[in-house]
């Protein structure tokens, strides 16, 4: 009669071990962490290209070059649309710098970026500004 | 007037103080993987500036660090698994009288005298005849049991009385169950030790795997520490995370146990 509240005293016992709370928060974080990664894996990188004015620049070349802590790997390139918004789909990185140039516009400053995990989607956070020369 | 709590408070702040100076190299360590300032800048800032995890992102990345945390996280279960099974099985041998006991305790002291490095060729002949390299048993090999934990667990099983062995034995019980029902309920701080010195000696192993160790698939966190380390020289802040991802499991076993930990250790000091 008393088995119940013996086992469930038992399990209590051992949920509350400090042992078991430890693996328990790991294993959590772990699980919490990969249903993060699961739904942010796209590997798509995506922002926006814009003038002094803020408007769009349709057309400009937006490059990116992967780097990781010795090597810089040669850049690869996109070509923003009508409204200035560009997008690289499938890209497995960690680490980058964008840029962007076009014709009869400054070429805009290499700006680091780093990623949390690989394949990660990403917003530039802030849009990349072309000045006119 | 002096109050009578003074010395005690002078004596917890210089003991404030060293831990203190203790800690600082741990800290500047943590401090460095999360903002890369280089070592030698001047004014030096205690508060981290721009502090983010990427340097750690970087190492995950550049080595396969998930591999070498595996191998090293299973070799260390294997020797902790080991030296508690061993070693209790020892020290409950020793604690029984028989002929011949001191010499073997003499021969175990004895043995404690030679170091690693001395017996590290014919350790690679045996393990090698075995068909051990490059395996994860055989980077556990050597650390399989180890005399200091034979010793602490002694010491522990030393103090359990002797009339409740003597019940168990009327009782019919047998050793092997004498040993897992009595005597290590009995020793969990002898326990805890020989979960983390064997786990740190383990963890920390880097000459062992580096001498049999040839697939880089199998090699440990500390052989990837020199690899990583070649290849990236110049990068201290990825170098400094790398160097806080090897040392967290061991301080979270030791922060975990460390109460167990320390009274195994001073247990042997109230003996008569």
């Amino acid at each position: 009669m008393n088995a119940f509240p013996q086992t469930s005293r038992r399990l209590i016992q051992v949920l509350t071990n400090r042992y078991v709370i430890t693996v328990l928060l790991i294993v959590l974080t772990i699980f919490i962490w990969k249903l993060h990664v699961q739904a942010n894996d796209n590997g798509y990188i995506r922002g926006t290209v814009v003038d002094e004015n803020g408007s769009g620049v349709a057309g400009a070349t937006v490059l990116l070059q992967e780097r990781d802590l010795v090597i810089v790997e040669a850049p690869t390139s996109t070509r923003t649309d009508e409204n200035g918004r560009f997008i690289f789909e499938e890209m497995s990185l960690v680490s980058f710098f964008i840029w962007a140039e076009k014709d009869g516009y400054i070429t805009a400053q290499k700006s680091p970026y780093h990623l949390y995990f690989k394949e990660q989607n990403f917003t530039l956070p802030e849009p990349i500004t072309l000045g006119r020369e | 007037m002096v109050s009578r709590r003074t010395p005690k408070i002078v004596a917890h702040f210089i003991l404030f103080l060293i831990s203190l100076i203790m800690i600082v190299p741990l800290y500047w360590v943590f401090k460095t993987s999360l903002t890369g300032e280089n070592l030698l800048l001047y004014p030096p800032s205690l508060i981290p500036k721009n502090p983010s995890i990427f340097y750690f992102v970087d190492v995950y990345y550049a080595i396969p660090f998930a591999r070498f945390f595996f191998n090293s996280a299973v070799v260390s279960a294997v020797v902790v698994l080991f030296n508690i099974v061993f070693n209790s099985m020892a020290a409950f041998a020793l604690r029984r009288e028989f002929p011949g006991k001191k010499l073997i305790i003499l021969i175990y002291l004895s043995c404690m005298m030679i170091p690693f490095h001395a017996t590290i060729i014919p350790a690679f002949l045996l393990t090698k005849s075995f068909g051990l390299l490059n395996s994860h048993f055989g980077l556990a090999f050597p650390l399989l049991s180890t005399i200091i934990c034979i010793f602490i667990f002694k010491g522990s099983f030393d103090a359990i009385p002797t009339s409740l062995i003597d019940a168990a034995r009327i009782d019919g019980m047998r050793n092997w169950k004498m040993i897992y029902k009595i005597f290590l309920p009995l020793s969990k701080p002898a326990i805890a030790t020989n979960v983390i010195l064997p786990f740190i000696w383990s963890w920390n192993n880097f000459l062992w795997p580096l001498i049999i160790i040839q697939k880089q698939e199998m090699q440990t966190l500390p052989l990837g520490l020199s690899r990583f380390n070649s290849l990236y020289e110049q990068a201290t802040g990825p170098l400094y995370a790398y160097c806080l991802m090897v040392v967290a499991p061991i301080l979270l076993i030791f922060f975990l146990s460390q109460k167990n930990f320390i009274s195994s250790l001073i247990s042997g000091a109230v003996k008569g």
